[in-house]
């Protein structure tokens, strides 16, 4: 028994020690650790149990702008409901007419996020204009609990093509807004949300988040969402800084699809131990982001009555 | 000096082996981590380019030439079976999914505690080292 073992030991030895055979088995474990460093991660979280006690925000991004006033409050209203602790809004006002019914729009979301206790994320967007931030930091800046300094600036200047920020154009932007909002002394905390698209300028999250209190990663497609812990890990590391999944959403017309996708990812992000995730969009007029009226919403507001404080 | 590591047995110059690469990595990871934020900060983009180059070019250059150099002068052989950048690339793989996994799976930080962890497993690393390449007994031609 133990002679032909031993043969069978020598054997493989002898085999296993051809250049050849050598260099193949080294690439082939190469590239399964390559994949291991790729998948483990995902793997990991998705099958850890999260400890059910742990505090996670769920938010999500409500374009109010785009319902009718009178519909504003019942909505934020069914939000609150559902759970939300978070509700993230673009940057809408109008400095030249006070009346104008898109500020009586804001006046009425703020005075029903009031009403419920709900955080407020404001998104300011890249080409704000001082004046601008001005008007709408007087008006409502109380009510902000996070401003968001631009929108993934590593991406464009704006939605053109070609708009491409270059570094020092993004950090003169950055220190303008920061600036303008730091000068009205809130208590906000202050965070920019990066795509994924940061690994290729990573000097930009280095540099912002000395002045930041947090930093936002937008997860976007499967793909991405597998991959999400390593970026996450990663953003975090050369940041130091902790990590809010702000933007996290499809756009499909398929609902099944869109609730496993937003289920796998909440799971994902409670189970790594972030302190919040934000999804896009409770309504969206112009594409499928949208959550409300859906089964997604329905089963968000089951995840959330189940998993999250 | 080397006639001495030459008599030495086959486990202890694995140890050996295993103990000198895990060193090197840690101590090239130890600084790859506070010098990370300069890289990435010097003349964008070319402090992240030399990052990357550093650290997948350079670094499993450095790791094969050592490895092979360990193997030739503890087991009395010469040349190699598998290039200085395969075995250094494969070692550097090794090395950082092991501390990847046992970062997410224990919530672990590098320094010290992976760290620690990598020298306690300095033998099992040194044996796949002495069999990730290899030299041979007879003269080249």
């Amino acid at each position: 028994m133990g002679k032909p073992l031993s043969n069978l030991v020598q054997g493989l030895t002898r085999f296993t020690n051809k250049s050849l055979i050598k260099n193949l088995i080294v690439i082939t474990l190469c590239v399964m650790f390559f994949f291991i460093q790729l998948f483990y991660p995902y793997d990991y979280y998705m099958s850890a149990h999260s400890n059910p006690n742990s505090s996670f925000q769920v938010g999500i991004h409500y374009v109010y702008e785009q319902d009718n006033l009178t519909d504003i409050y019942g909505q934020v209203t069914q939000i609150y409901d559902l759970g939300f602790k978070v509700i993230r809004i673009n940057f809408e006002c109008d400095p030249q007419y006070p009346t104008d019914p898109l500020n009586q729009k804001t006046d009425m979301f703020f005075e029903a996020t009031s009403h419920y206790g709900l955080a407020v994320a404001l998104v300011i967007p890249n080409d704000e204009s001082t004046d601008d931030i001005n008007f709408y930091i007087d008006h409502w800046g109380g009510n902000l609990t996070y401003i968001q300094i631009m929108n993934e600036p590593e991406t464009s200047s704006s939605w053109d093509i070609g708009a491409l920020f270059t570094d020092d154009e993004i950090l003169s932007t950055f220190n303008n807004i920061l600036a303008t909002v730091e000068s009205h002394h809130l208590s906000a905390e202050l965070y920019t949300n990066f795509g994924i698209g940061y690994v290729l300028r990573t000097n930009i999250p280095v540099e912002f988040s000395q002045k930041l209190n947090f930093v936002g990663l937008d997860v976007y497609m499967n793909s991405f969402l597998v991959l999400s812990p390593l970026f996450i890990q990663n953003l975090h590391e050369i940041t130091h800084k902790n990590v809010v999944i702000t933007e996290f959403g499809m756009s499909t017309t398929d609902s099944a699809a869109q609730t496993n996708y937003i289920i796998s990812g909440l799971n994902l992000f409670k189970s790594m131990g972030l302190k919040g995730c934000w999804i896009v969009y409770w309504n969206s007029a112009y594409d499928n982001y949208g959550i409300r009226g859906t089964p997604t919403e329905t089963a968000v507001g089951d995840w959330i009555a189940k998993n999250a404080k | 000096m080397l006639n001495h590591l030459r008599n030495l047995r086959l486990a202890e110059k694995l140890l050996l082996q295993g103990l000198i690469s895990v060193i090197i990595l840690i101590v090239i990871q130890t600084w790859f981590y506070s010098a990370q934020d300069s890289f990435m900060s010097y003349m964008p983009p070319l402090g992240f380019a030399f990052l990357l180059a550093i650290t997948y070019f350079a670094q499993p250059l450095i790791l094969g030439a050592v490895n092979i150099a360990l193997i030739n002068s503890l087991h009395k052989t010469r040349g190699w079976q598998v290039g200085f950048w395969l075995n250094g690339i494969f070692l550097l793989l090794a090395f950082s999914t092991l501390n990847l996994v046992l970062q997410v799976t224990f919530d672990l930080q590098f320094m010290p505690a992976i760290a620690i962890i990598d020298l306690l497993l300095s033998f099992p690393f040194g044996c796949l080292a002495r069999f990730s390449n290899g030299g041979w007994t007879k003269p080249i031609d």
